[in-house]
């Protein structure tokens, strides 16, 4: 089991995060940290900043003020590529897939950042280029088999059921071989099912390959079931952290969902 | 005469006469990747010593649960080859279930597949401490196990290996000792009525039963074949025959979901499934067509007609027009080869169903689909006893008898064999071994007779055989096999007996093809439950039932039927792990139901277990409706 914190420095820090859109503040001094191996899940209403945090760690979203730093090497406002080169992967709240490649080229085309053959030598498709493609192919494979995709490796995309789409991007954001994945509710719309398959997956990665987890979702089963630690978001502003158990009993937390009285 | 009497013998003279050729097949990361004859000789080698290292003894039970893959399938031939005793459970049976086969056999060690079965396993730990090791294929989800039990596939062959680079000699030794009298396999029947029994099978009864398969249907060297038996089938032995005694190469498909693209790429020369799964191929080609676009649906429709005149003038030796000759060939081109190519058939010579009863009907329907569906018959007990050969189909009997086999019909109808494919008598169990084997005769229990071309025909089990309050004998698993040929019956159970007038049906609909055929014609439906208790349904159901009904002689003909709320489950013991029906327990289950019906009540109340979307569950009330085949139309 890889330890889950070894007292080093976390290995993604957000410290005080500013997010603006206009007169909008979406996040207000936002700081938290996820340390290597840890499954964090972000919690919160509707509209609470839980997905705006995501896209500022992965760039889509450039913070007005606060710093981000993974593996004690500063991300700020770096454009989403470089950030996904340094080791962070994510899933998309709606599935953001190429719906007319089939599921393997979906993945391959994951791989891109591991490509090094220039483009005359993948045109001509011998030697150097012809090798890589199978040394992907096989990374790929692996991860076919390790989310039970077989039977819809040749599908194209557009056609398959939303639960299975899902995991094709689990599976493309697992080819980037990443340290850290940020799941942004991966199990919405599934049935119970497709959830557990899902749960099951996320917990493999996170045991097999030590990948760092942090997790935004709807489903408290889920989120009590298999979080490390949990951070609560309401309007913008982290209101409570903590394990599960403290979550649950925490007063704040009741409120936010449930309304003052 | 082969010298050669065990798998495991065999094996070590293939690796010796085919080194490099190809054994094994099976698809992973995406590739059809091969095994020689060496590299599985070296696997079972390591196997198999890794086993003796462990203890295992001449003699031991080994008790195996997973899917049908190569690593269970070398395992077995290395149990063997170390002088141990196979004991293949069924990979969907319950902790219950696995629990008394591996107490029964005394199985000292399991050999599991993966996660699953490793669970169902350690669940019921302390209840067999016998078993000393635990070993498992797929190391996937297994990370944090740490039961000392147990043991990863992969070590078990280090230990292995490292026992053979000391004691080279030791797995040939081994092997030659090993002898065709001895016990190879205890094979756990399915036990429609009791609780299973161990049938004791000889390597020498299960390579007669092979030689007999290979008689009826030859296969050479390098022909191509996919296993899709589960390990706990006894054709899976015999099956293997055709691997070990003359070469043919087993392809393993990539997993159970990916079976009808692996048949497609694979193309088996010979296929042996179920009547269960021949039933599901031909509803799935029927949904497929009707599916499909309007010019190849009404292609289909125009050439099927005509391929089953085609058919009738064959088997009932008619000689065939040239004319008629022309649209079958027409047909083939434009319809069936192509059908055929979609399914995996193109390159299949032999078609095979057995173990079970499948209705004519759908020898007919394959035959005019151009797949010449043959029949073999056979048990655990008894071995193969017939099989057609592809020149000599008879729709109606399960085969020509085979060579060496003895055959008696007795004074009450049951048919008797005898001969070298017998098994040797249930493990622990002399009093029913003594009521199934008398002076080497086994009574199988099946009622048939033969004709003069010696083919045999079998009616039912001599216990399902029954007659009306009138005296009107039935047999109602051939009611039941004409009634499955219908797409949107799933399963059903003929009712009846002394007590009753006439017959009457408890239906399973067929969820599938009925909600598809619901959502096209706009009939709106929430759950399985409601879905059958529609008036629609009832209609189309009761269409299908009028149709049977002609087919049948007047007394037989059912008269009332109930759609089901729920399929029958093998796991709560309503149907055996081959999926055939437990009469005596359905009986008594859905004894309120079959009291209503003959009371003639129009609905009978029942309680049913839902399961909602958000994985709750509850109970919820609702009535099934009981239809009459022919008057009042929509009660």
């Amino acid at each position: 089991m890889p330890s889950k914190d070894n007292g080093d420095t976390p290995f993604l820090i957000c410290d005080n995060i500013g997010l603006r859109f206009g007169g909008v503040t979406a996040l207000t001094g936002m700081s938290f940290n996820v340390n290597k191996g840890e499954i964090v899940s972000i919690i919160g209403p509707n509209g609470a900043g839980k997905t705006c945090i995501i896209n500022t760690i992965t760039g889509f979203y450039k913070p007005q003020q606060g710093h981000i730093r993974f593996k004690q090497q500063e991300i700020t406002g770096l454009p989403p590529h470089k950030i996904c080169a340094r080791g962070i992967a994510r899933t998309f709240q709606n599935i953001e897939l190429f719906t007319g490649l089939t599921v393997l080229d979906n993945l391959l085309a994951a791989r891109h950042i591991y490509l090094k053959t220039n483009l005359l030598a993948s045109a001509i498709y011998l030697g150097p280029a012809l090798k890589e493609e199978i040394k992907e192919r096989v990374v790929v494979e692996e991860i076919i088999d390790f989310l039970e995709m077989e039977a819809i490796r040749k599908q194209e995309v557009g056609i398959l059921p939303y639960g299975q789409r899902k995991r094709v991007e689990l599976g493309r954001a697992l080819a980037l071989e990443p340290e850290m994945i940020l799941l942004d509710e991966p199990t919405a719309g599934m049935n119970v099912e497709e959830k557990e398959d899902m749960v099951r997956f996320v917990l493999d990665i996170n045991e097999e390959k030590g990948t760092s987890i942090l997790l935004v979702e709807h489903d408290m089963d889920i989120v009590m079931d298999i979080s490390d630690r949990i951070i609560v978001f309401d309007f913008g502003v982290k209101i409570a952290e903590g394990l599960p158990s403290e979550i649950k009993q925490d007063e704040r937390v009741i409120k936010a969902y449930l309304g003052e009285n | 005469m082969l010298q050669e009497d065990t798998y495991p013998k065999l094996l070590v003279r293939n690796s010796k006469l085919w080194s490099d050729g190809v054994a094994l097949r099976r698809k992973d990361m995406g590739i059809w990747q091969s095994y020689s004859w060496k590299q599985c000789c070296e696997m079972v080698r390591d196997l198999c010593l890794g086993l003796v290292e462990l203890g295992l003894k001449p003699g031991d039970k080994v008790s195996l649960i997973g899917d049908d893959e190569p690593e269970g399938y070398l395992a077995e031939v290395a149990i063997q080859a170390a002088g141990g005793v196979v004991v293949a459970m069924w990979s969907d049976s319950i902790p219950s279930e696995v629990e008394y086969i591996i107490q029964h056999s005394d199985s000292k060690f399991v050999i599991a597949e993966d996660q699953e079965q490793v669970d169902k396993v350690l669940e019921i730990k302390a209840d067999i401490p016998e078993v000393r090791k635990l070993v498992y294929w797929d190391p996937k989800g297994m990370r944090n196990y740490e039961n000392p039990l147990l043991l990863s596939y992969r070590d078990l062959r280090a230990m292995g290996a490292k026992r053979a680079s000391a004691e080279p000699q030791l797995f040939d030794e081994l092997v030659s000792k090993t002898k065709g009298t001895d016990i190879a396999q205890i094979s756990y029947t399915s036990g429609t009525t009791s609780l299973p029994k161990g049938a004791m099978i000889a390597h020498n009864a299960i390579i007669a039963s092979a030689k007999r398969m290979h008689e009826a249907a030859p296969l050479s060297r390098g022909d191509d074949v996919i296993t899709t038996l589960a390990s706990a089938s006894v054709f899976h032995s015999w099956f293997a025959g055709y691997n070990y005694i003359t070469g043919v190469t087993v392809n393993f498909p990539e997993e159970p979901e990916t079976l009808v693209q692996d048949y497609r790429e694979i193309s088996p020369r010979f296929i042996l499934i179920t009547p269960r799964q021949w039933e599901s191929v031909s509803s799935m080609t029927q949904v497929r067509v009707n599916d499909a676009g309007y010019i190849k649906r009404s292609f289909y429709n125009l050439f099927l007609p005509i391929n089953y005149r085609v058919v009738d003038k064959r088997s009932s030796k008619k000689p065939v027009g040239p004319w008629l000759r022309f649209l079958s060939a027409l047909g083939d081109l434009l319809v069936f080869a192509p059908l055929r190519d979609k399914l995996g058939f193109t390159k299949t010579k032999y078609p095979v169903t057995g173990s079970a009863f499948l209705s004519p009907d759908f020898f007919r329907y394959f035959q005019a689909l151009g797949i010449n569906l043959s029949q073999v018959y056979g048990s655990t007990e008894a071995g193969v006893v017939s099989m057609h050969s592809q020149d000599d189909i008879d729709n109606d009997s399960v085969g020509k008898i085979c060579n060496g086999v003895q055959i008696s019909i007795s004074d009450t109808q049951e048919i008797l064999v005898r001969g070298a494919s017998t098994f040797s008598g249930y493990y622990k169990n002399p009093e029913k071994t003594s009521e199934a084997l008398k002076d080497d005769w086994f009574y199988t229990g099946d009622s048939g007779h033969i004709n003069k071309r010696n083919h045999l025909f079998y009616l039912d089990r001599i216990d399902n055989l029954d007659e009306l309050r009138n005296g009107h004998r039935y047999a109602p698993a051939y009611i039941e096999g004409k009634l499955k040929f219908s797409r949107f019956i799933q399963d059903v159970m003929v009712i009846g007996g002394k007590k009753r007038d006439y017959l009457s049906v408890i239906i399973n609909i067929d969820f599938e093809s009925i909600g598809k055929w619901a959502e096209a014609r706009q009939v709106p439906y929430t759950t399985f439950v409601d879905l059958s208790q529609k008036d629609q349904v009832g209609d189309l159901v009761r269409a299908d039932l009028v149709k049977v009904n002609k087919t049948i002689p007047e007394a037989s003909r059912v008269r009332k039927f109930v759609l089901l709320h729920k399929e029958f489950d093998a796991d709560e013991g309503e149907l055996t792990r081959t999926r055939k029906l437990r009469r005596s327990f359905l009986q008594k289950r859905y004894g309120d139901l079959i009291e209503a019906i003959y009371a003639d009540k129009k609905e009978v109340p029942v309680v049913t277990e839902v399961k909602y979307r958000d994985g709750r569950t509850g109970m919820v009330e609702t009535s099934l409706k009981i239809r009459s085949v022919y008057e009042d139309k929509g009660t």
